[in-house]
Order: structure tokens, then sequence, then C-alpha cells
């Protein structure tokens, strides 16, 4: 196969991979937000209670915000090679969106 | 015999009445003219009976993991809040003007706050789930399940059920997409 066809064939199945990403939760990152956690360090957390999955949710939230700081730069200055990894990791990501 | 045909002519007349009344136009179409409470009436008693059939059997997942609630949150926010509301709104363009209106789901659906195990708590969420995986006929709310599978539509059941108790600003941190959402990858 010519390098010709190889790539027309390559931009066509990237084509048709398009819809199988529509809904894709990344798809919404227009919309992205960062959480504001600092609310957080402002309340007291004696009412706090860390067996309410609300208190859970938001701490975990909160914790790979800040894990995630420092790398977000890199992962958005590059986009295609995200967009790449997105694609083959769709079929799966579904099934446990977070593990 | 008598009997008999008068039961028919009545047939006849009130079953051309209908379709008299279907083909002249005289109905209110409007999403602005509510239904009077007869049609209200009927319509309530025929949507919460057939979505209590049919969810009677779902199984629930743990709704009360952070994982499914943080997915949960940040679907809801993008796909719903605009028809549902989210903490510190008490309306929007959507909610206004739909008819049936959508239910503000930051309200609790119970006056009294029951705890977590109970019987109803499971039911209303099997019947989330179903109304959002299957939507409502006639009324502004999609179907999601035709776009969504079954897990992202147990998320957002995850997260109505601590809507209710947020504030905003717990709303903002529960519902960011941020630039976590590819930490687990
Ligand atoms: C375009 C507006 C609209 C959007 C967007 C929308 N809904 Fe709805 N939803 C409605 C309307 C209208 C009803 C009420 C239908 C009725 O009463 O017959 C409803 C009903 C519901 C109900 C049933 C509530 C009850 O107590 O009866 C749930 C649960 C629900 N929606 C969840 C969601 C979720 C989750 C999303 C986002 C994925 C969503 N909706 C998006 C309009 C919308």
């Amino acid at each position: 196969m010519s390098t010709q066809s190889f790539r027309s064939l390559l931009a066509i199945l990237l084509f048709l991979t398009v819809p199988a990403m529509a809904h894709d939760p990344s798809e919404h990152m227009r919309a992205a937000e960062n959480p504001d956690c600092t609310t957080m360090d402002g309340s007291s957390h004696e009412g706090m209670d860390s067996n309410d999955p609300i208190v859970q949710a938001m701490m975990k939230k909160c914790m790979s915000a800040m894990h995630k700081e420092a790398t977000s730069i890199e992962a958005e200055a590059t986009e295609s090679p995200a967009l790449g990894e997105r694609m083959t990791e769709e079929g799966h990501s579904h099934d446990h969106p977070e593990s | 015999m008598k009997q008999i045909l008068k039961v028919l002519l009545l047939m006849l007349v009130t079953g051309s009445a209908g379709f008299a009344f279907l083909y002249s136009g005289i109905y209110p179409m409007g999403a602005d003219s509510p239904h009077t409470s007869l049609t209200y009436w009927a319509l309530e008693t025929l949507r919460e009976h057939s979505i209590e059939r049919a969810s009677r059997t779902l199984v629930l997942p743990d709704l009360s993991s952070p994982d499914l609630i943080l997915a949960g949150g940040a679907d809801y926010n993008e796909m719903c809040s605009a028809c549902h509301l989210e903490p510190g709104k008490r309306g929007s363009d959507m909610s206004a003007g739909l008819y049936p209106q959508p239910p503000n789901l930051t309200i609790p659906p119970f006056l009294h706050r029951v705890d977590d195990n109970s019987e109803r708590t499971s039911n209303l969420a099997r019947e989330q789930f179903w109304v959002i995986k299957h939507g409502i006929k006639a009324s502004g709310m999609p179907a999601w399940g035709k776009t969504h599978d079954d897990q992202r539509i147990w998320a957002m059941v995850a997260f109505l059920q601590q809507l209710p108790r947020l504030d905003s600003a717990q709303y903002q941190i529960l519902t960011a997409r941020g630039n976590t959402e590819e930490a687990h990858h």
C-alpha cells in the first residue's frame, strides 16, 4: 500500500471514530472549570463527617485536582496526542469510569 | 333490544363528538396553557404507575460511592442543570417555559428525610434511573439511554441522591470537570 492511500485510509478511519467518541465525558471539556477547593479550607472541618458521601467525594475531587495541577499544563499544550490516547481508551473507559 | 340500540347510539354520538373535537382544532396546544385538573390527574396517574412498574426490578449499585457521585456530578451539571437547576438557582428559561415543568431536583423529594436504606429511597432511585434512561413521552425529558450507557446513568442517579443537600460551593466542587478527568487513565 502506498503511503498516500495508507494516509487516506487512516484519515477515513479516524473520521469514523468521531461518532464513537461523541459522548466521551471529555467531549464536554469546553465547560471545563476547575473545582474551587479553597472553599473547603475555609469551612470548619469539625462539622465534617468523613462517612458522608458528599465529604468523601469532595475530598477525592480536591486531592486529585491538586495532583493534576502540574501535569495539566503539559496535557493541554499537546492536544493531538491526548486525542489519540482517548480514542484507544474509548472501549473500557466507559465500563469503569473511575478506577 | 331497545336498550342495546340506545347504548349503541350513545357510543356513536360520543365517538363522533370525539373525532369532531380532534379535527376541530379547538384544543389549546400551547405549553403555556395548563391542563385541566382532570387531564392532569389522568396523565400523572398514567406516568407514575407506568414508571413504577417498569423500574421495579432494577438492581441498584452502591450509590454512595464517591467515584460514582463525581462522575455523575460533572454530567449533571452539563446535561441536566439547565432544566433541573442547581443550588442557588431558582429558575431558568427551560424550567419556566417547559410544560410539564421540569422538577427542581435540588429540592428534597420527600418532606421528611428518610434514611438511606429505606425502601422509598431505593424505589425513587430506580425510578430516576428509568426516567433518565428512557425519558418521558410528550415532555421535555429526553431518553439519555440512547447515547449513554447504564454506568453513566447510575452515576447521575448517585449524584441526584446527594444534590438536595449541596450548597453552591459544594456543587461547584463536585461538578467541576476541571483537569482531574484524565487522572486515573
Ligand atoms: C430539556 C429539559 C430537560 C433536560 C435537559 C433534562 N430533563 Fe429531566 N425532566 C424534564 C421534564 C420536563 C421532566 C418532567 C416530565 C414529566 O413530569 O412528565 C423531567 C423529569 C425528570 C426526572 C423525574 C423526576 C420526578 O420526580 O418525576 C428525572 C429523575 C430527571 N428528569 C432527570 C434528568 C437528568 C439526570 C437529566 C440530565 C441527564 C435531565 N433530566 C435532563 C426535562 C429535562
